[in-house]
């Protein structure tokens, strides 16, 4: 497994791996970036390099599950980036997933009444979607930036927090995953009403490009965000 | 090839009480239907082997489906009606016919039924009617008391759905039934179970 490092050039990322495009912009950076490094761009925006290296490679590489010793970064960046990933998929992915069935069921001269159950199954895995996105932003990431805060600033946690962990706020994904396996094979396997080829795809690959990005932020969140948090509490627990 | 017999009538009198005579004689899929827009659509007519029991007024568009289709037409006429032109060779059963006449035209029908040619991951008749429970709303402890089974069972039969299908949750599995005509939507609130 080649992993990206810091003098690689940022414009080789992009080439190697073009869906590292909008997890880039998640970081602020955008096109027009030379020939310049990771490194280079890293330092120019104060973004630690560590911090972007792990968050491309754990993209890039599924299998990637970062050692203890490159996690040297704050948990609040991570908790920066797990919001920005929200927003992308708020304000833009599932609005276009939306409006491309809609395309698709308008699409149908005939028969569309497949393509509206499919749509209101849709909707129904968009409602746990947020749902669930918003129990994160609600309740665990404050949770994550109080724990990070009384260890890197000192400030104490309530008895409450104290008492907790965060394995209990480790919420099921497994609802809304499941969800979305099953939107993909009853459009996959089971799709019976006249539909437009070309526009069926459109909101296939966004599907999978999605699912991708899915998986790829419950990675962040369970390999890399839950061990940093728990390290954490165990050291403020011990009074290190 | 999958068979099925469809009952198509208005009167829901004479809907479930054929068909509860004809699941007498048939343990494969009846589907009841009150007029002719919840027929299943061609594709699936020509992928079915169908025997259709149809209200002599609606018979003439089942006739039309029934091209190129292995459909075959039997009228439920009433009492007394004589039929003629295209009608008049068809079977007819009434409402004081018997279950020997019944009986007739089912054999026939399971006679001329082709090899099942069902595949491992086509459902089996009893998950098809589990299935229909599940996407209506009823719970697993409700579906072991309807077909007289126990939970365990329903729970085996419901991982086995999902492991042939790939579905999993209540909703998608609703839609399934709905697309595949195993219930008919309007027995369902759909805003609630999708």
């Amino acid at each position: 497994m080649k992993l990206f490092a810091a003098e690689d050039k940022l414009s080789r990322v992009v080439t190697d791996n073009y869906h590292l495009l909008p997890v880039i912009n998640r970081f602020g950076i955008r096109l027009g970036f030379g020939d310049a490094t990771i490194g280079e761009i890293c330092s120019e925006r104060n973004i630690p390099v560590s911090f972007f290296l792990v968050i491309i490679n754990a993209f890039h590489h599924p299998d990637y599950f970062p050692k203890s010793e490159f996690l040297k970064f704050s948990p609040k960046l991570i908790v920066d980036y797990l919001r920005h990933t929200h927003q992308y998929y708020l304000s833009w992915v599932v609005p276009k997933m939306e409006r491309q069935l809609e395309n698709l069921v308008e699409s149908s001269e005939a028969n569309a009444e497949d393509l509206k159950l499919i749509i209101l199954f849709f909707r129904k895995y968009k409602s746990e979607l947020l749902y669930h996105i918003k129990d994160e932003e609600d309740s665990v990431f404050p949770y994550v930036l109080r724990v990070t805060s009384a260890f890197e600033d000192g400030v104490p946690l309530t008895r409450e927090d104290y008492g907790k962990s965060i394995e209990t706020y480790e919420k099921e994904h497994s609802d809304v995953d499941e969800k979305m396996t099953d939107l993909k094979n009853l459009v996959i396997k089971f799709l019976k009403a006249d539909y437009n080829d070309n526009l069926c795809n459109d909101f296939l690959i966004t599907l999978f490009r999605f699912e991708r990005d899915l998986i790829d932020h419950a990675r962040i969140e369970d390999k890399i965000l839950v061990p940093m948090i728990a390290r954490i509490e165990k050291m403020l627990k011990n009074g290190q | 090839m999958a068979s099925s017999i469809i009952i198509l009538h208005q009167s829901e009198i004479v809907r479930k009480g054929l068909a509860s005579m004809v699941s007498t004689l048939w343990k494969k899929e009846i589907i009841q239907i009150a007029d002719l827009n919840q027929f299943p659509d061609r594709d699936f007519c020509r992928k079915c082997n169908l025997l259709v029991f149809a209200e002599t007024s609606l018979a003439d568009e089942v006739l039309d489906l029934a091209e190129n289709s292995n459909i075959e037409t039997v009228l439920i006429t009433a009492n007394n009606q004589s039929t003629s032109g295209e009608l008049e060779s068809l079977r007819c059963v009434n409402l004081y016919s018997d279950i020997s006449l019944l009986k007739g035209i089912v054999d026939d029908f399971i006679k001329n039924e082709p090899e099942s040619t069902a595949g491992e991951n086509d459902l089996t008749q009893r998950e098809k009617e589990i299935l229909r429970l599940v996407a209506m709303g009823y719970s697993n402890k409700e579906i072991a008391d309807s077909l007289f089974i126990s939970i365990h069972t329903v729970i085996t039969h419901r991982k086995n759905i999902t492991g042939k299908l790939g579905i999993k949750s209540i909703s998608g599995l609703t839609v399934y039934a709905i697309i595949n005509r195993l219930i008919d939507p309007a027995q369902i609130d759909l805003e609630k179970f999708i």
